[in-house]
């Protein structure tokens, strides 16, 4: 097996950015002179600014860590929100989704949810359901968007149809899918709650934080979930909940509160965050890594610089994804490409051959590993490409095209 | 087998009563047939017959009698026998038993009028039990029995219309006892709906949110994650009968609170029955109609509160 030459997996995990690296690098160095003195503690708490400059320029990943409250700033202000409000950082996502879950059932009878939404975060909320006994309803939209002339008039109306039809009144959508498939969220949301009060809405944006659509300056949602180590490429797993909603602030930070100090959620790096900032740190609390903060401030620090407008970056992905489409369909692949109001930058290619779909989806990955492209690969002879935000350099796209002849 | 036994078994021929009665009479009739004339005979034979007759037929009347007993006798013992399989309303029935029989040996005829004045109101009250209705009249008590049934593991869900006249309601220790115990039910999973019917006062009409003497305690509620709409009296002018403070556990039981005007406990009703909870259900949904929802009005609020 040959090194990557191509990564285009965003899947599980995406690359780690430059700075992400370097401040990895700076944080394994400076954790090797210091471990866990009160140097370190007070860095970690303030972050470099009382450094003398001869301690700087031994450390410069670490020029960015300012502490918990910029690093939270700086993620929201990625979210396209008011930097004042809230963040939660846990090691798990899937803590997080608990969490959300949680909230959700605390005041909704129904939750309508897609077939678009990640089966593992769907089975979380249906197991929430059955424990107290309430309903999630599920609307097929897949079917819809898969179709080249669908409207997003057309989903929206569909997902509110269903709404009114099965007495729903709380919410879980998946931003982006994981095959890469866009919902407009923030107009379901507003349609919804045009026909019906809404009790909660709950948006899984590991998908789409960094990547399409997250613009949170509108308040439509009460808890957004997101990851850093997908496509904001922090690499280290980090989950992020943002919040402050005016109706739900101080419900989820009653909520968060007890199920704390209940044990019943149990993230040592939510604790660890909450105290830190809080200042009342204690000495009980589970040892935490902490190496993805430092990385995800690295990341979060290029992502602000390099993606001031981030719609942008999503059109140079769609630029690139039209591209790459256009050369698999002449290498033995079919795009599975929704209507053009849901795509993003995420690529659905599908084997024409036979034999080539009968490959397990571990085989398929390896077929192009062999060849120095990373990717995600399903049953079916499906295969998921994410789309690089800066434009193909044309040997990447020779290097693709032959891959791609290669597999098929 | 004992004496009594083996008598019972042995054929009545052999009796004593049966051998000397028949003896003595065949030994009259002997005589009278040996120096009586014929009609005298007959006149002998016919009053014997009409004695035995009877007898007959009084016999058959004190067995009846006794049937009828016996029959009364076994139905009064078909209470204790079917309070048998529940082992604690069986105990109860026993103490009341025991009290009544202890009762009946007083002969003092004024605790006696007293105890029958006692007897009444209790059996009135036992009657509506049976019906599924339990009252508590100016009391507290009744917080008990409410912080056990929205404990209770199959009610997943309480609906509550809460009538608040003064900023008082539900303030004094008992009820943030109880409010503490709906925000332990919303948080174990307990789908916790509130309306809160507020005087105009306590919502001025053109105010976005209710006035800040009583809105700490809708914030509370609803930042424990229970569902509050709101409606204001002066709405409901035309639906008197929709004025009122009651809770639906499940679909299990209905419970009626009445408050003097200082929120004060005037009588608490709680009705276990099905027919109810659907009446309750009815008057819910109609409040429904006139209530707003409080997240949809904090939505409206700007955010610097």
């Amino acid at each position: 097996m040959q090194p990557t030459q191509l990564y285009l997996d965003t899947a599980r995990l995406g690359r780690m950015s430059r700075r992400a690296q370097q401040a990895h690098l700076d944080f394994t160095a400076l954790a090797g002179e210091e471990g866990a003195s009160l140097f370190f503690e007070r860095f970690l708490k303030e972050g470099c600014q009382g450094w003398p400059s001869a301690l700087r320029s031994r450390f410069p990943g670490l020029a960015c860590w300012q502490g918990i409250a910029p690093l939270k700033h700086a993620l929201r202000t990625l979210a396209g929100s008011s930097p004042e409000l809230p963040v939660l950082i846990v090691n798990r996502l899937a803590q997080l989704m608990c969490f959300a879950a949680r909230l959700l059932f605390h005041p909704c009878r129904n939750v309508l949810v897609t077939d678009l939404g990640w089966p593992p975060y769907q089975a979380i909320l249906e197991n929430e359901a059955r424990r107290v006994g309430r309903l999630v309803t599920t609307v097929a939209v897949r079917p819809l968007v898969c179709e080249l002339q669908t409207a997003e008039d057309e989903v929206v109306e569909a997902v509110k149809r269903r709404f009114l039809d099965s007495g729903c009144d709380g919410l879980f959508l998946t931003a982006v899918s994981h095959l890469g498939f866009r919902l407009p969220v923030e107009r379901i949301v507003r349609a919804l709650e045009n026909v019906r009060e809404l009790r909660f809405v709950v948006i899984d944006g590991a998908q789409d934080f960094c990547h399409a659509s997250a613009d949170l300056k509108n308040e439509y949602c009460d808890l957004y979930l997101a990851g850093c180590h997908k496509w904001l490429e922090g690499f280290h797993p980090m989950g992020l909940g943002f919040y402050g909603r005016q109706r739900s602030r101080v419900m989820i930070e009653t909520l968060l509160g007890h199920l704390l100090d209940s044990g019943e959620l149990n993230d040592p790096l939510l604790q660890f965050t909450t105290q830190i900032e809080t200042a009342a740190l204690e000495g009980e609390t589970e040892t935490v890594n902490l190496v993805p903060l430092f990385t995800c401030q690295g990341a979060a620090t290029e992502a602000l610089e390099r993606f001031s407008a981030p719609p942008v970056s999503l059109r140079l992905r769609q630029r690139n994804l039209g591209l790459a489409a256009s050369v698999a369909e002449a290498c033995g692949w079919q795009p599975a490409l929704p209507a053009a109001a849901f795509r993003t930058g995420i690529l659905l290619l599908q084997a024409e051959r036979d034999a080539t779909r009968r490959l397990s989806a571990c085989a398929m990955r390896e077929a192009f590993a062999g060849n120095g492209v990373a990717l995600t690969a399903y049953e079916g002879g499906l295969v998921r490409l994410s789309m690089p935000a800066r434009e193909w350099q044309p040997a990447e796209i020779d290097h693709l095209k032959s891959v791609l002849r290669i597999v098929a | 087998m004992s004496r009594e036994e083996r008598q019972a078994r042995r054929s009545i021929l052999l009796s004593y009563r049966f051998v000397g009665t028949a003896a003595v009479g065949s030994l009259v009739m002997a005589l009278v047939a040996l120096f009586a004339p014929l009609p005298t005979q007959l006149a002998m034979l016919g009053a014997f017959i009409s004695i035995l007759g009877g007898l007959f037929l009084s016999y058959l009347g004190q067995e009846d009698q006794r049937e009828r007993q016996r029959a009364e006798a076994i139905q009064s013992l078909s209470v204790p026998l079917s309070l048998a399989r529940d082992p604690e309303l069986f105990q109860q029935y026993q103490d009341i038993a025991r009290g009544l029989t202890a009762l009946a040996k007083n002969a003092d005829p004024i605790l006696r009028r007293i105890a029958l004045i006692k007897f009444a109101s209790v059996t009135a009250q036992i009657d509506g039990l049976a019906d599924g209705r339990i009252v508590f009249a100016l009391t507290e008590e009744w917080r008990t029995v409410y912080e056990q049934i929205l404990s209770s593991p199959d009610v997943r869900q309480y609906r509550s219309v809460a009538w608040v006249k003064t900023v008082d309601y539900w303030q004094d220790e008992p009820g943030r006892q109880s409010m503490r115990v709906n925000f332990e039910a919303a948080h174990r999973g307990v789908l916790v709906e509130r309306i809160v019917l507020l005087r105009d006062e306590l919502w001025p009409a053109g105010q976005l949110l209710p006035s800040p003497e009583i809105l700490p305690w809708i914030e509370q509620q609803h930042n424990h994650g229970l569902w509050l709409a709101l409606i204001r009296e002066s709405d409901l002018s035309r639906e008197a009968d929709l004025l009122v403070d009651m809770g639906i556990y499940g679909d299990r039981a209905v419970g009626i609170q009445e408050l003097d005007e200082r929120c004060r406990t005037l009588r608490f009703t709680l009705d276990v029955n099905l027919q109810a909870v659907r009446l309750a259900d009815a008057r819910w949904q109609r409040l429904l109609l006139y209530a707003k929802s409080f997240r949809s009005l904090l939505d409206q609020r700007s955010p610097t509160g």
